[in-house]
């Protein structure tokens, strides 16, 4: 186990490296000069002195692996130097930006949970039926919404239209309702699929036979039974979505104007604040790694039929 | 296998739509006579009326024709994004399934880190390094899709080495490349290909999210997704501008997914039956 622990971490130590070597060699093939648009950004006058003072003053001027290195040396110390934009420091840009994410993440995955299991068993137990038709359907019709049409037609709705909850922004458990469903819509469809398909599956296990011939009721078999061992794949489930949770959270803050890292992304990108787009590029990366690590850790210690080599 | 997709009433629905949204697209001049660029600064934001059947935008332009024409920027990108990424895929897969040992590992390598990476994400990093553009985005998105064809394609590819046509093919003295566009590829490329058109909805998805972000196509092209990004400033005095392009992508995007969902089971009988 602590083989196996070892290996996976040293493993995340070289893919982080490659995704760090990668981002600052495509950054700095790009076009535009971070020099020239800092300078243009603080309403400075652009001239060839400046120009080539700012350019030192950033580093721009030494050599590509140079400047990697004194990149990579800021970054283990988690300073990834100043924003173009605004010169803040980068790391403080983003961890006072973080709590608003991880906040609308776990409120939409709850709500996720809430509406897919109960349906996800419905649809098993009662296989073939139109009800699991008509899960199948609304399946189907979840994942083909566009999440930023959904939200644009919920906040037409329930907030210009009605006026139950404040359109845009972060403030009050109201201004969380409508993103969290947003973004839980789009995650649904994916848990009830899967949960129905391994609730069948453990349905016609042996197991189930014999504690159904014991005489045990439909529902205790069901839940007790049926149940617990379609549950330990959720805990996989949960790694296999959080690419869409993190790709969804950057479209969904988008369309409500919630101050998290993804819409700091976004701002980065479409005004090529580098030093961001870099830091947040690492920063998820970092996170999705060590979330599918502790997911993987966790189901071995779940399933003890999941044996690893060192 | 044809008998059993024309039961499934899911999949014609979807193939029926599919076809229509196609031939709407391919059609647009003839279906809407005005110009999806066309200005009119008097008319803006009208309602749907006789003359603007679904009304006009922000600077005057019909929305009809703006979707009509959106079509063809939607469709034509998800289906270059395809062959982008099938093509990509497809030649990794098939180099490192034949040449195998460093190369081989090496390639996998790069596949299994792109896997473990939130897609959307990398996509939009990429994009945002190298300029918001409609083929920037296409790139960003092969750049990150290709590599679950490649471990598909590399898969199909071990397994067809063995067998003795290729063997036989190997014995007479046949060159390597020649083996593998003779009597691999045919074999690999219908798989990829249907495994492709599965992903199709996602990818038309993930191309109008990019767009709907700022990052896509740039104003005045009347792709759905940046079409969807301008509505949003209007989403008080015009709501038909995000109604109708959403509900155009919905519909594009579910078509799909019925098609792929009669493609999965007819593929994989094994997931009817069972789960």
């Amino acid at each position: 186990m602590l083989r196996y622990l070892a290996s996976r971490l040293v493993q995340l130590g070289v893919v982080l490296f490659a995704i760090t070597v990668l981002s600052f060699a495509l950054l700095h093939l790009a076009p535009g000069d971070p020099a020239q648009i800092l300078l243009r950004n603080q309403g400075a006058l652009l001239t060839q002195t400046t120009v080539e003072k700012m350019r030192a003053e950033l580093g721009l001027d030494q050599p590509l692996p140079v400047q990697y290195w004194r990149w990579l040396r800021g970054a283990v110390r988690l300073d990834f130097g100043v924003s173009f934009r605004t010169g803040q420091p980068v790391a403080e840009l983003l961890l006072g930006r973080l709590g608003a994410t991880v906040e609308l993440a776990a409120a939409a995955l709850v709500l996720a949970l809430l509406w897919s299991v109960p349906l996800g068993i419905l649809a098993a137990v009662y296989r073939d039926t139109l009800l699991d038709h008509a899960s199948r359907l609304l399946a189907l019709v979840g994942a083909s919404m566009p999440s930023f049409w959904l939200g644009l037609l919920l906040i037409y709705a329930f907030a210009v239209q009605l006026g139950w909850f404040p359109v845009l922004g972060r403030g009050s458990l109201a201004h969380l309702v409508l993103p969290a469903i947003t973004l839980a819509l789009s995650l649904a469809p994916v848990y009830m699929r899967l949960i129905r398909a391994n609730l069948c599956d453990a349905l016609r296990e042996d197991y189930i036979r014999t504690a159904r011939a014991k005489g045990a009721s439909e529902r205790r078999v069901i839940l007790r039974h049926g149940l617990r061992t379609a549950l330990i794949p959720v805990v996989t489930l949960f790694g296999m979505t959080l690419a869409h949770l993190l790709g969804g959270t950057v479209v969904v803050e988008t369309i409500f104007a919630w101050p998290g890292i993804g819409q700091l992304a976004v701002e980065a990108i479409l005004n090529r604040d580098f030093p961001v787009v870099q830091a947040f590029v690492l920063l998820l990366s970092l996170a999705f790694a060590l979330a599918n690590l502790a997911v993987d850790l966790f189901y071995v210690l779940l399933d003890p039929r999941i044996r690893v080599e060192g | 296998m044809w008998r059993r997709l024309r039961r499934d009433r899911l999949a014609w629905v979807g193939l029926l739509l599919l076809g229509g949204i196609g031939a709407a697209a391919l059609f647009a001049p003839w279906l809407t006579d005005r110009d999806p660029l066309e200005t009119d600064f008097l008319r803006r934001f009208e309602p749907p009326s006789r003359e603007h059947p679904l009304g006009t935008d922000q600077l005057g332009r019909d929305l009809l024709a703006r979707l009509l024409y959106g079509a063809r920027y939607t469709l034509g990108a998800g289906l270059a994004a395809l062959v982008l990424i099938l093509t990509v895929g497809t030649a990794v897969g098939l180099g490192a399934g034949l040449v195998g040992g460093r190369v081989d590992a090496f390639l996998m390598r790069i596949v299994d880190v792109l896997l473990a990476f939130p897609g959307l994400i990398l996509a939009l990093a990429i994009v945002g390094m190298l300029g918001p553009s409609l083929g920037n985005v296409l790139i960003g998105i092969a750049a990150v899709s290709w590599a679950s064809y490649a471990r598909v394609v590399r898969g199909l590819v071990l397994s067809l080495r063995e067998r003795e046509f290729v063997e036989a093919a190997r014995a007479l003295g046949a060159p390597r490349l020649w083996v593998a566009r003779r009597h691999i590829l045919p074999h690999v490329l219908p798989t990829v290909v249907v495994l492709a058109s599965l992903d199709l909805g996602n990818l038309l998805l993930a191309i109008s999210a990019l767009s709907f972000l700022g990052v896509g196509a740039q104003a005045p092209t009347p792709e759905w997704g940046r079409m969807l990004n301008d509505a949003r400033a209007f989403l008080w005095q015009a709501p038909h501008l995000m109604l109708f392009p959403g509900l155009a992508l919905f519909l594009v995007v579910l078509a799909c997914n019925f098609l792929g969902d009669g493609l999965r089971d007819l593929l994989d009988p094994h997931l009817r039956q069972g789960s």
